[in-house]
């Protein structure tokens, strides 16, 4: 086991591509840390960076007290797991296992004792004469899982090993991964664009995000899924953990006596806010208003905050999704504008999850309220939270 | 309730077009399969029935009279069977190893991406597409003792060529007729594994390497097996066109010197083109079809043994 930290990795291919910049986190010995984000967020291409399949132009890689930014992966003591498994096809369960142990010079009986303890703990002892051909998705993944653990090597990586499998196997693998990894305590790097898989199993969570130039970093933010949910660090995150995804509307702030009144742009709503000293320093600027889904509650007309026509409703039995309309201009979490302002015009669609039994009659009107005390803030010209 | 009659279409085809439907797999073959028997199975046994006769076209049209196994004797105790057949089996066996073990290297050079690799490519090709009879020719200049290109290289680095030439000497003779076979045909295998090992998915090396493996084992115990059984066949294919080997040979030595170059495939030639002798050189025939399907089919049985097809 060993810990391993990113040091202001970088990586550019020579067509000038920016995949990776400016990633630095320490992944602690035996902790499990997923990388999670869209595609083309560099995710992928750390973890290779971490197997040196992938070699990185600047930073370092340490693993414990070594540099092995350089290292080729045949010394690093790595093992991984494969998107597609990638078991060796012509080899049976048992040869896959024993494959990377015999590259040790170990004893056969060691061999063997250790590919039957893997095997019994996967429960593939039946299948250790069968080639990968002849298994089931789920037993591919088991074996590839069993590859990794018989060698007990210094940390696992893991490239969405679940993608390939059905939804129900998937959920299933996902649990059988997480005690497994709390069982043999081996640090874990896991890369997946599943934000669910990310938040179910990853001790902590970095969210990163693609780069167009070396000057940025992809690395969003790096906490525990509770944190990340409750205090995203900016609008990406917020809009990238939570499904569905976090509601962000453009609001004038203006203080107000006690407190402070958000105006929506747009529809001209007005939201007394409770106060907060952070966001005294916007009073009289724009800012963005973050609301999660499950924030809304339904009220009376009088009461209401937004009380819109419904188009959509998504009933998911224990909850529905209601998707509606203001007249306010939307907000594109990849693209914050430098000026803070923008026209007041368009059409910025909301989703809001409501108990079944409030949903109402297509064409009927909505009348929502939002928990005050739990909504986010973004600085619009950074994106930043403001707290 | 409904009742809903089915009308069987049957009844209303006719005979001819159910006849083909029948038929179909069958009429779709069946030009492969006659080809098969006139060009192979009637010539086969053909030449089956003249090995029994004594049969010389310079002495008349007709099998002159039934000898029994005399043609089969005489071959196998002419002069020059015992040197033609260990000629073959050398440059049967020879050629196809060295030229596995060459297109291989060669194959795993392309794979890596070179600047120029492209080019290279495309030129490999080039010896594979010339018939064996211009090679032969192009060798015959490259080894002339008197200003061929090979011979004068190999004299300026040092190296003595009989005085000669290489192919005048028995000592150099077959080994200069092979040469010129792995110059055409390595690129053959060079190619063709390239393409086979292009298809090794990239993540299967990766897992490899992280499981510790060397190159070297990742060569023998990964690449090399996942590409077996394309390996096999083109070894096979090789194999038996190198047994027949005949043109190269009339092109560059005509069996000479002495009987130092002389395969079976020259040796039928000899004796049914140059001496019209149809009974002895259809017992020949024989002979070289029985050992080279006796050895084929040991190689296909304990290569395919472990094989799941």
């Amino acid at each position: 086991m060993a810990s391993l930290a990113f040091d202001r990795v970088g990586k550019t291919y020579p067509d000038g591509t920016v995949a990776v910049s400016n990633v630095s986190f320490t992944i602690e010995n035996g902790e499990f840390v997923v990388l999670v984000g869209p595609s083309g967020c560099g995710k992928s291409t750390l973890l290779r960076m971490a197997a040196g399949l992938e070699m990185l132009n600047s930073g370092r890689l340490i693993m414990d007290d070594r540099d092995v930014s350089h290292v080729e992966p045949q010394d690093r003591d790595i093992a991984m797991i494969f998107q597609n498994y990638a078991l060796y096809p012509h080899m049976t369960v048992y040869e896959n296992m024993a494959f990377g142990l015999q590259q040790r010079k170990m004893p056969k009986a060691e061999i063997e004792r250790l590919v039957r303890e893997a095997a019994e703990m996967l429960d593939l002892t039946r299948y250790l004469q069968r080639k990968p051909g002849a298994l089931s998705g789920g037993q591919r993944q088991r074996v590839a899982m069993g590859r990794a653990i018989v060698r007990h090597p210094l940390a696992f990586l893991m490239d969405e090993p679940l993608s390939n499998l059905d939804a129900k196997l998937r959920v299933q693998m996902r649990g059988e991964l997480k005690l497994l990894n709390e069982r043999l305590g081996v640090t874990t790097l896991y890369v997946t664009h599943d934000q669910v898989e990310a938040m179910t199993m990853g001790d902590r969570v970095a969210v990163l995000k693609p780069v167009s130039d070396a000057t940025e970093s992809n690395l969003q933010q790096i906490d525990t899924p509770q944190m990340l949910y409750d205090r995203p660090a900016n609008l990406f995150v917020a809009g990238f953990i939570g499904s569905p995804a976090m509601n962000f509307v453009r609001v004038d702030l203006s203080s107000s006596g006690a407190g402070l009144t958000a105006t929506v742009i747009g529809t001209g709503t007005q939201i007394t806010v409770p106060l907060n000293t952070a966001l005294l320093n916007f009073a009289g600027r724009q800012v963005i208003m973050g609301i999660r889904p499950e924030m809304f509650r339904v009220c009376t007309p009088e009461e209401a905050i937004f009380n819109e026509a419904v188009p959509v409703a998504e009933a998911l039995g224990a909850d529905t999704f209601v998707f509606f309309d203001i007249a306010s201009p939307p907000v594109d979490v990849n693209d914050t504008d430098e000026a803070g302002t923008s026209s007041s015009k368009g059409k910025n669609r909301l989703v809001a999850r409501i108990p079944p039994a409030k949903t109402p009659r297509p064409r009927e009107r909505l009348p929502l309220t939002v928990e005050l005390e739990s909504l986010h803030w973004f600085d619009p010209a950074t994106g930043l939270a403001i707290r | 309730m409904t009742t809903i009659t089915a009308h069987t279409p049957v009844a209303t085809m006719t005979g001819r077009r159910s006849f083909v439907r029948r038929n179909l797999p069958y009429l779709l073959i069946a030009p492969s399969v006659i080809m098969l028997l006139v060009l192979i199975a009637y010539p086969l046994l053909f030449a089956l029935r003249s090995s029994f006769y004594f049969w010389n076209l310079q002495i008349g049209p007709e099998p002159q009279a039934f000898v029994g196994f005399d043609n089969y004797v005489q071959a196998l105790n002419a002069f020059d069977f015992q040197a033609a057949l260990t000629n073959t089996l050398l440059l049967s066996f020879v050629g196809t190893a060295l030229e596995f073990a060459l297109g291989l290297s060669i194959a795993l050079i392309l794979l890596r991406a070179l600047p120029g690799m492209n080019v290279v490519r495309a030129l490999l090709i080039l010896p594979t597409t010339i018939a064996p009879i211009v090679v032969g020719f192009l060798f015959r200049y490259l080894y002339d003792p008197g200003g061929g290109l090979l011979t004068w290289v190999l004299t300026s680095i040092g190296i003595p060529i009989p005085a000669v030439g290489l192919l005048g000497s028995p000592s150099t003779a077959l080994a200069a007729v092979l040469f010129a076979d792995i110059w055409q045909w390595t690129p053959f295998f060079a190619i063709v594994l390239y393409a086979s090992l292009l298809s090794v998915p990239e993540e299967i090396i990766e897992a490899a390497r992280l499981d510790r493996a060397s190159a070297w084992t990742i060569l023998m115990r990964i690449k090399l097996p996942l590409i077996k059984r394309t390996a096999i066949i083109i070894v096979m294919l090789r194999f038996m066109q190198l047994f027949n080997t005949f043109d190269t040979v009339l092109v560059l030595t005509r069996g000479g010197p002495g009987t130092s170059t002389r395969t079976l495939g020259y040796s039928l030639y000899e004796q049914g083109l140059i001496n019209f002798n149809i009974g002895l050189v259809s017992a020949m025939t024989w002979i070289t079809v029985l050992i080279v399907n006796i050895i084929v089919a040991l190689y296909v049985f304990f290569a395919f043994r472990n094989e799941e097809w």
